[in-house]
Order: structure tokens, then C-alpha cells, then sequence
């Protein structure tokens, strides 16, 4: 009986591994093949297996797109870009959020799926009217008129994410902090905000991702080259690295780096434990 | 100040006071921030293809008034708008249910104390931090039956079946583009459970464990019902997504071949741009934005989704 | 750490404000460029050999792929942004800008002399007007670069094999069958982009009843008539017999198709001229250097003619407008000039970017005597022949042509069908 149970757990075990196994396998592939195919050497075209099979491991792609454009140039740009865009929504939904979960006022659901509609607008019915209102606010050919719509585009989405977090917060120990003579954004700001990194640091990922990605409305918004961000690169440059696949994947490669690094940095926030058992308790 | 607002409210009960009115609607202040940009560009791009719909306009020139012809057109006679609508539905079946099953799974797994969890929902998560661009070319070189990834695997293998024109055969294209929405969005799932699953009571967990319960019992009967919310939302935010989901299929297939995985934003950009019809294109995207709103009102109201992931 | 963190938020967040750039003047006129050809390196060079003759102009341009150059175009037009000067296709995508656009006629003649369009190639000043308003023949573009639509083959598997390039269908299945059998594609089409499609279409129908799609394009003749439905079995055909490889559609041509032709897994490919540049971009693959890889061929007949027509199709790959919201008219039109037969020009065909549009301009320096030979078949031999159109006029029609062809290739629809459903979408011209 006890040796069966114990059979019945290694068995279970290894069928987790197993399963953990392919699954890694299928969801890193398509990454490395990224990493393969920008380390191809310049005079291989076409290799095996997708382009896994690269003859020898070559820096020359990265050479070329760093000598071929002002990467670093695109990349403060694009930063300038995503900061800001990050940081507003994050305040503004957070005060959104902290409204529609702790307080009541005037018709408070409609406001919030009004909000809401901002997620059901696809990208390209938005682009010429997002451009025509950049034109008349004077913020064309400005980051601003980036930061703008990314924050806009972005709020919703935080709101739903940190309001459902928000409103699992205790009852009574904002009561506490009310009756100690605590403002709604004291509360918010000393007592809620500090323990809400799991869903803050999901939002900060989310955000810096869609700001960083996106590059539809950062090609017709910006015009000169000085404040262009990365992910134009692949669209400036096409015609010189498209010719080369493995150019393309290196910028692609470094696109993706920096929203890489943001994450690890915020994974260990994703779930604290702690926190989470002292709201409980 | 705000704070002398509250604590005077609770002194001092005065039904018709506007200092009450402010007070009681203070939240709206703490809203407007979002509202004003909301307003700016969002409703404003809104009013924008409502007006637009109702013409016969290239974009460019001025347009001509037609009523609601476009939408008439749309619903009689285009078998590429039925084909997205088709596209979208198997979309939300067949992605949403995969990425919350598998999602789960992999939440519960690297919920416990797993040697190199942190490194595994780092790797489950990747995909949907990459932009999607990134994705189509890569998934592309994948699928390609000539010289791509899977038929070079079955050729030198020996699995023929493998070979398979995946993105060029109308039957197969849409689903090869599901199969790589469920490979991007399976790590968020993922991670909104880590969450739902951290927000159950430790107690709950543990007593279900010393009950006797067996594992597929603890899971079916107690902790997947108890998630309940972070189910709906993402229902919710699956539904939301698929019917804007447009750079994935973009980068991989164009909508094609022949419109077989056209979706509703793709066609719209095709409307749009290369066919220069700007009035038909808005026509679509009021008939995105209903069917959005509807099935969102649909799920909130008799499902009560909440857009909640805590209990 | 958060007095940090708080300060680095804050400098972000002026960032923006102080970097509001306002440009640079210095006394020099601006004259703004978009499009999607020439390629940016390309137009770099242009800019260069134009601003060393003429330092009292500044030329920004700005180039993007060819579907987001839409986007963009339609976004600025909408807006009133438009460039001063922008790039255009000959037919639908120049009618629905002409409103913008300035006529040309009467500076091209102040800049050219009277007999000005003796000195283009014919089909450019034919196609530069296409569909113009009945009566209006003057111009809203001049044509840069002209082209060819064609087949290219990789010269060492040919000499390989010991094969000449196919004149017929049957020397074409002979050839496929060999090289199916080395795991090389026979005729690689990277079928995703509609465009290629396209191309191989027009040239099966161009090879059965030339000129004929014209005539059904202005309701002369019908889309469903016999030669269309022919044209289209056989693009089936060659699907169906192994000539095109498998996954055609779902292959992009750029960068999908090109890298497999580049690393020779391709016999045949279906490109224009514009492939020579191939050989000028950044450290090109042994194939691609000096060209000496590739080289032209006509399509093989598919009729019982016993070899491919002498003629073939072409026209107009870029032309460039001048915008009514021009600033500087002059300077606008000494750009435009230079771009089309000035040193900028000459630094354009350096590049082998296309075949110039302007008679007479050729490049300054070969890479191999081979990249010389194929630069005369096409400029000497080809280009003078070239006598219809790529390019269809109608939107939609070409739109529905790219769809019935997935459809057909797929085996969705039959060629009966497929054709039908282009001419379920024609309409008179307006």
C-alpha cells in the first residue's frame, strides 16, 4: 500500500517533469531560433531546420546594425518614450482603480465601462484620428504625442488589473486609517500602494511592453529621425536588413532584450507571499 | 483637504449640502486624470469612424453620404467579413479554453516549491513580451513547409505528416495562427492564476489537504471553482482580444490565403489602406466595437464577469 | 534607492518636454521626401549627390516598407501633412492623390526642353497618365524607375544539372523533376505577398492572349472569358505538377523567398529587374556578388507557340509627385529633376536599384562582366520591349485577382470560379 502510493507519486513526478520538459522545448524555440538566426555568419543564407543550423556563431549582424544605425540614439528615444508612458499609467490608473474599488460617486460602473471601450479598438481604426488629434494638440513630431495615446490606450487595462486587487484590500484597516484622520489619497499612497506590487509590477511589465512594441502610430507620429524609437529601426532600415535576415534578427534580438531585462527585474514582485499573508491574517 | 471632506461627512449629516455632493463624488476627481485622456483619444476616434461609416470615402477626398450602405453591403454580400466573423469565433474557442487550461496548469505546478521556478515562468511568460512582429517572422520560418523547422524535423525523421503547408492551406491557416496566439498568451494565463492562486486562503489549501481529498478532487472541486473570477476575466480579456487581435496574423499570413484567417482588424487595414475604401473600413469597425461591447455586457450581466483576477 | 528612483522618474519625465526639436534651419530651403522606393541607403546616396551640387537645399526624406508607406500617406493626406514631394504608383494609388498633386507638364518642359518625353522610355510617359480623367493628359508623376517582371535562374545549379533555361512548358516539367528530386524548389514563389502572385498571372496571360487584360479592364472583354480561365489553370498547374514548391503561399517574398533563393534552394524565382540590386547591398552571399549567380529568363511558353513571346511586361516601378503644399516649388522641381536624371539619378542606377526611367543613364561601374551583360539584356534588349503593363489599374480588381489566385492555388475554388469572382468585382472606370 505505502510502497504503491510511493510508486504513484514518482510516477506523477516524472510525469510533471515530462510535461514541463516539452513544454520549455516548444516555448523556447521560437526565441532561440531569434538568438541562432542573428548569430548567423554573414555569407550563410537559408540553413537547416528553420535556421537553426548556422555554420559557425558570427557578431558580425550586431556590428553592422550598430555601425548601420544610431541603435543607442533609437533607444534613448524609445526609453524617453516608455518611461513616461509607464509612470502615468500607473498613477493615473491607480487612482482610477482606487476610486472604482474603495469610493462611490455618480453613476461610478458607467464611467468605468466607458473606460472599457478603449479595449475594444483595434489598432488600425485609430491611427488616422490619433493623428489628426496629435496634429491639433501641437504634439506631432513630439514624444509627447506618443506618451499620450500609450497612456491613454494603457489605462484601462491597469485599472482592471489594480482595481482587483484594490478591492480585495480589507475593509477594516482602511477604516483604521480613515479614523486616524487619513485622507482617500493618503490611504491610497501609505497603505494600499505599498503592498501592491504584485499587480503594479504586472501593469509596469504590460505598459512597457505595448509602449515599447508598438510602431504603427510611432511611424506616422514622428518625423525626424532624432526622435525615432527602436522598433522603427527594422522599418527605416528595411530595405538594408531585409536583405539580410540575419541583420533583422539581430535588431529584432535587441528589441526584445530591454522589455527582457524590465521583466526579470520585476518577476520577484509578481507574487510576494508575504504581503499577501499579512493582508490575509 | 480631501480629509476634512470625509471626517465632516460623518459629523455632520446634511442631505442637500454641496460640500456633500463633492464629497460623495470625490472618487470622480480621482478618475478624471483617465477620463480626460479617455475622452481625448479614445472617444474622439470613436465619433470619428461612426461618422465615417456612413460614406462613400477613399480616405482622401471628400465623401459622399450613403446612409447605411456600407453596413448593408457588409452583412449581404461580403464573404471575407463572414470569414473573419467565422475566424473570430473559432479564435475565441479555441485559444481562450487551451491558454486557461494550460495556463492553470503550469500556475499550479510553479505555485510549489519547484527547483527553478522562477526561471520557468520566466520562459512561459517570454512570448507575450515580444513584440509580434518578432513573432510572425520567427513563426513563419517555423511553419514553412520548405526548408522551415517542423517539415525539416519530419523529413529527417521520417514523420512525412509533418510536412504540412500550414499557413498556405485556407483549412489549416487560421488554426496555425491560433496554435501560435495560444503559444504568446498561455504565460499570462499563467500568471493571473499565480495570482488568483496566492490569493486563496492558505487554510482553505491546507484543510482540503488534510481531508484526504486527492489531488484531482482538491483541483476540480475546490480550488478551480474557487478561481472563478480570474476565469471569467480572462474569458473576458480573451473575447476583448480576439476581436482586435491584428499584428499576429498581419505578420503571419496577411489574413490570407484568400481571406481563410482573415480577422476582423486585418480586413479593416486592408479596407483601409491597400483598398483605399476608408468609409467600409469604419463600417467594420463600428461592427467590431458592437459585437465587443455586446459580448462584454453579455458576459458581465449574465455571467457577472467582473474584470477580477483576487478573490 | 527611492530618492533615486523618484529622480530618475522625474528626468524622465521632462525629458520629453525639453527635447522639443524645432529643426534646423540655416537659411536653407527644406524640401521633404517620402516613399517606399528607392531604398533608404539608396536615397541616402541620392541626397548626398544632389546636396553636393545644390548646398542651399536640405532633402529630408523619409522611406518605409510599402504597406506602412500607405498608411502613412493616407494618415498625412487626411491631416494635411503631406510631404513636398512624395513617391507614387502609376494608375489607382496616384488618381486618388491627384487633387494634391501639381501638374508637371509645363516644368518638365522648362527643365527638359520641348521634346522631353523623347528622353524617357515610352512606357513610362504612356503609364504615367494611367487613369487620368478622359481628356487630361497632363502629368501628376514622372517616372524615376522603370522595371521588368520576368523569371531569374540560378546559373551553377543550371550548369550543374547541364540544363539551358526552359523555353516550353515541357522543358519546364523536365527540369522541375530533376530538381524536386535534389530537394531544391523548381520555382520559388514567396506566394504570400499577392503581388508576386500576381506577377506569374500576368505573365501566363500575357504568354496566352496579349494585351487582353487590358481590354477587360475597361469592359472590352470580360474576366471570365476563355483565355483568362486558361491563364488560370495553368497557374494551378504548376502548383499541381510540383513546378512551384509546396508552402508557396504562406512564404513571404521578402524576407522568405529571398533567402532561400540566396541560399541557393531555388532554381527559378519569379522577380523584376529590380533583382540586380541584390548584388549591391551590404555583403551579399556568394551567389548574389557581382550577380554572378542569377540571371534572366523569359517565362516558358505555355501555348504550343514553341518559346516564350518576345515581348514582356513592365512599366513604371517608382514615380515621384510634387505635392501642392510644396513650399519652394523651384527647389522642389531641382530635386525632382536631379532624382530623375541628375547626379542623383546616376548615383540611384549606381545601385542597380532598377532600370532608369530617363534614356541613356547606365552605371558607372560593373562588378563582373556578367553583372554588364545582364544590365544590356535588360536596358537594351528588354527594356525597349516592354510594351503593357505590370500593373492593373483598379484597386478591387486587383485585390480580387490576388484572392482568386490564393483561391485557385489553394484548390478552393476552380479557375471558372476564381475568375469570377474578379469579374464580380469589376466596375467601369470612373
Amino acid at each position: 500500500m505505502v510502497y504503491a502510493s510511493k510508486q504513484r507519486q514518482v510516477f506523477g513526478k516524472l510525469l510533471v517533469c515530462l510535461f514541463l520538459i516539452i513544454m520549455v522545448l516548444i516555448w523556447l524555440t521560437p526565441v532561440i531560433m531569434m538568438l541562432v538566426v542573428s548569430l548567423m555568419p554573414p555569407d550563410q543564407r537559408a540553413p537547416g531546420l528553420g535556421g537553426l543550423l548556422i555554420n559557425k556563431v558570427s557578431l558580425f549582424n550586431y556590428r553592422m546594425v550598430f555601425n548601420d544605425a544610431p541603435v543607442i540614439r533609437y533607444f534613448r528615444n524609445s526609453l524617453i518614450i516608455t518611461v513616461p508612458s509607464v509612470f502615468l499609467v500607473v498613477a493615473f490608473a491607480s487612482l482610477a482603480a482606487f476610486a472604482f474599488s474603495r469610493l462611490n460617486f455618480f453613476a461610478k460602473e458607467f464611467w468605468y465601462y466607458l473606460l472599457m471601450l478603449t479595449l475594444m479598438l483595434p489598432l488600425p481604426t485609430l491611427i488616422i484620428p490619433i493623428f489628426q488629434i496629435n496634429k491639433s494638440l501641437h504634439i506631432y513630431n513630439h514624444y509627447l504625442g506618443l506618451i499620450l495615446p500609450y497612456t491613454a490606450l494603457g489605462i484601462p487595462f491597469a485599472i482592471v488589473i489594480l482595481r482587483s486587487f484594490f478591492s480585495q484590500f480589507p475593509k477594516d484597516i482602511e477604516d483604521a486609517a480613515r479614523l486616524d484622520g487619513c485622507s482617500p489619497v493618503g490611504i491610497l499612497w501609505r497603505i494600499i500602494l505599498p503592498v501592491s506590487w504584485p499587480p503594479l509590477s504586472v501593469v509596469i511589465i504590460w505598459q512597457f511592453m505595448i509602449s515599447w512594441n508598438e510602431f504603427f502610430l510611432a511611424m506616422v507620429t514622428i518625423e525626424s529621425n532624432d526622435i525615432k524609437p527602436l522598433t522603427l529601426v527594422p522599418l527605416i532600415y528595411s530595405g538594408q536588413f531585409m536583405a539580410r535576415p540575419g541583420a533583422m534578427f539581430a535588431i529584432l534580438t535587441l528589441i526584445t532584450v530591454p522589455i527582457v531585462v524590465v521583466y526579470l527585474f520585476m518577476q520577484r514582485y509578481f507574487v510576494s507571499t508575504a504581503t499577501g499573508g499579512a493582508l490575509k491574517g | 483637504m480631501a480629509s476634512v471632506l470625509i471626517t465632516e461627512r460623518q459629523r455632520v449629516p446634511r442631505p442637500w449640502s454641496l460640500k456633500k455632493m463633492v464629497s460623495k463624488n470625490l472618487g470622480l476627481l480621482f478618475v478624471a486624470p483617465a477620463l480626460v485622456l479617455f475622452f481625448i483619444f479614445v472617444l474622439y476616434p470613436i465619433f470619428y469612424v461612426f461618422r465615417a461609416s456612413l460614406l462613400d470615402w477613399n480616405g482622401v477626398s471628400q465623401g459622399i453620404y450613403i446612409g447605411l450602405k456600407n453596413y448593408i453591403t457588409l452583412f449581404t454580400e461580403d464573404r471575407a467579413f463572414k470569414l473573419s466573423l467565422r475566424n473570430s469565433l473559432y479564435w475565441i474557442f479555441l485559444t481562450i479554453f487551451p491558454q486557461m487550461f494550460l495556463g492553470f496548469i503550469l500556475a499550479y505546478i510553479l505555485n510549489s516549491r519547484i527547483i527553478g521556478r522562477n526561471i520557468l515562468r520566466a520562459i512561459f511568460y517570454m512570448p507575450a513580451i515580444i513584440s509580434p512582429v518578432v513573432i510572425g517572422i520567427v513563426w513563419q520560418r517555423i511553419f514553412n513547409p520548405f526548408g522551415g523547422l517542423i517539415s525539416d524535423i519530419g523529413r529527417t525523421t521520417g514523420m512525412n505528416f509533418l510536412i504540412q503547408p500550414y499557413l498556405a492551406d485556407p483549412k489549416l491557416s487560421i488554426f496555425s495562427c491560433i496554435s501560435v496566439n495560444v503559444w504568446r498568451w498561455t504565460g499570462f494565463s499563467m500568471l493571473m492564476y499565480l495570482a488568483g492562486l496566492q490569493g486563496l486562503q492558505k487554510e482553505v489549501m491546507d484543510a482540503a489537504a488534510v481531508d484526504g481529498v486527492n489531488l484531482w478532487q482538491r483541483i476540480r472541486y475546490i480550488i478551480w471553482p474557487m478561481l472563478r473570477n480570474a476565469h471569467l476575466t480572462l474569458i473576458l480579456l480573451g473575447v476583448i482580444g480576439t476581436l482586435k487581435e491584428f499584428a499576429l496574423v498581419f505578420m503571419l499570413t496577411r489574413g490570407g490565403p484568400n481571406h481563410a484567417s482573415e480577422m476582423l482588424p486585418t480586413y479593416i487595414f486592408l479596407k483601409a489602406f491597400p483598398l483605399q475604401s476608408m468609409g467600409y473600413a469604419s463600417a467594420i469597425s463600428v461592427v467590431l466595437l458592437l459585437l465587443a461591447l455586446g459580448l462584454t455586457l453579455f458576459l458581465v450581466v449574465v455571467l457577472s464577469a467582473r474584470f477580477l483576477f483576487y478573490e | 534607492m527611492k530618492k533615486c528612483m523618484l529622480f530618475l522618474l522625474i528626468v524622465f519625465l521632462l525629458l520629453p518636454m525639453a527635447a522639443f526639436s524645432s529643426g534646423q534651419k540655416e537659411g536653407k530651403t527644406v524640401v521633404t521626401f517620402r516613399s517606399w522606393s528607392p531604398i533608404r541607403e539608396t536615397t541616402n546616396k541620392m541626397i548626398a549627390a544632389f546636396e553636393a551640387n545644390n548646398p542651399d537645399i536640405k532633402i529630408k526624406a523619409t522611406i518605409f516598407n510599402y504597406p506602412e508607406y500607405l498608411v502613412d500617406l493616407r494618415t498625412r493626406a487626411a491631416s494635411d501633412t503631406l510631404p513636398d514631394i512624395i513617391g507614387l504608383e502609376p494608375g489607382a494609388f496616384t488618381q486618388v492623390y491627384r487633387e494634391f498633386l501639381m501638374p508637371l507638364r509645363d516644368g518638365a518642359e522648362k527643365y527638359w526642353g520641348k521634346n522631353w518625353q523623347d528622353k524617357f522610355y515610352p512606357i513610362g510617359i504612356d503609364q504615367a497618365r494611367l487613369g487620368n480623367p478622359a481628356g487630361d493628359e497632363n502629368f501628376y508623376g514622372l517616372p524615376v524607375l522603370d522595371q521588368t517582371i520576368n523569371l531569374w535562374y540560378t546559373v551553377p545549379l543550371f550548369e550543374e544539372a547541364g540544363f539551358e533555361p526552359p523555353k516550353t512548358y515541357d522543358e519546364l516539367l523536365e527540369v522541375a523533376e530533376y530538381f524536386n528530386r535534389k530537394g531544391i524548389a523548381p520555382l520559388m514563389v514567396g506566394a504570400l505577398d499577392g503581388w508576386l502572385r500576381r506577377d506569374v498571372y500576368m505573365q501566363l496571360i500575357h504568354n496566352i492572349a496579349p494585351g487582353l487584360i487590358y481590354k477587360a479592364e475597361v469592359g472590352e472583354a470580360k474576366f471570365t472569358d476563355e483565355p483568362f480561365v486558361e491563364a488560370m489553370r495553368w497557374w494551378k498547374r504548376l502548383f499541381d505538377d510540383g513546378i512551384i514548391q509546396i508552402g508557396a503561399l504562406g512564404l513571404s517574398a521578402y524576407p522568405g523567398s529571398m533567402e532561400l533563393i540566396e541560399g541557393g534552394r531555388a532554381a527559378m524565382f519569379p522577380m523584376g529587374a529590380w533583382w540586380q540590386q541584390q548584388a549591391t547591398r551590404p555583403s551579399p552571399p556568394p551567389l548574389s556578388k557581382g550577380l554572378v549567380g542569377y540571371a534572366p529568363m523569359r517565362f516558358p511558353d505555355v501555348t504550343d507557340k514553341g518559346g516564350p513571346p518576345e515581348d514582356l511586361l513592365g512599366g513604371i516601378d517608382v514615380m515621384l509627385g510634387i505635392t501642392k503644399s510644396a513650399k519652394d516649388l523651384d527647389g522642389a522641381y531641382r530635386v525632382l529633376v536631379d532624382f530623375i536624371s541628375g547626379d542623383a539619378a546616376q548615383a540611384l542606377i549606381n545601385t542597380f536599384n532598377d532600370l532608369p526611367a530617363f534614356k541613356g543613364l547606365n552605371p558607372e561601374f560593373y562588378e563582373t562582366e556578367h553583372q554588364k551583360k545582364v544590365w544590356k539584356i535588360f536596358t537594351e534588349e528588354w527594356m525597349p520591349n516592354v510594351r503593357y503593363a505590370r500593373q492593373l489599374v483598379d484597386a478591387d480588381v486587383k485585390q480580387a485577382f490576388e484572392d482568386a489566385l490564393a483561391a485557385v492555388a489553394a484548390g478552393e475554388v476552380t479557375p471558372e470560379k476564381g475568375m469570377q469572382m474578379v469579374q464580380d468585382v469589376w466596375t467601369p472606370l470612373k
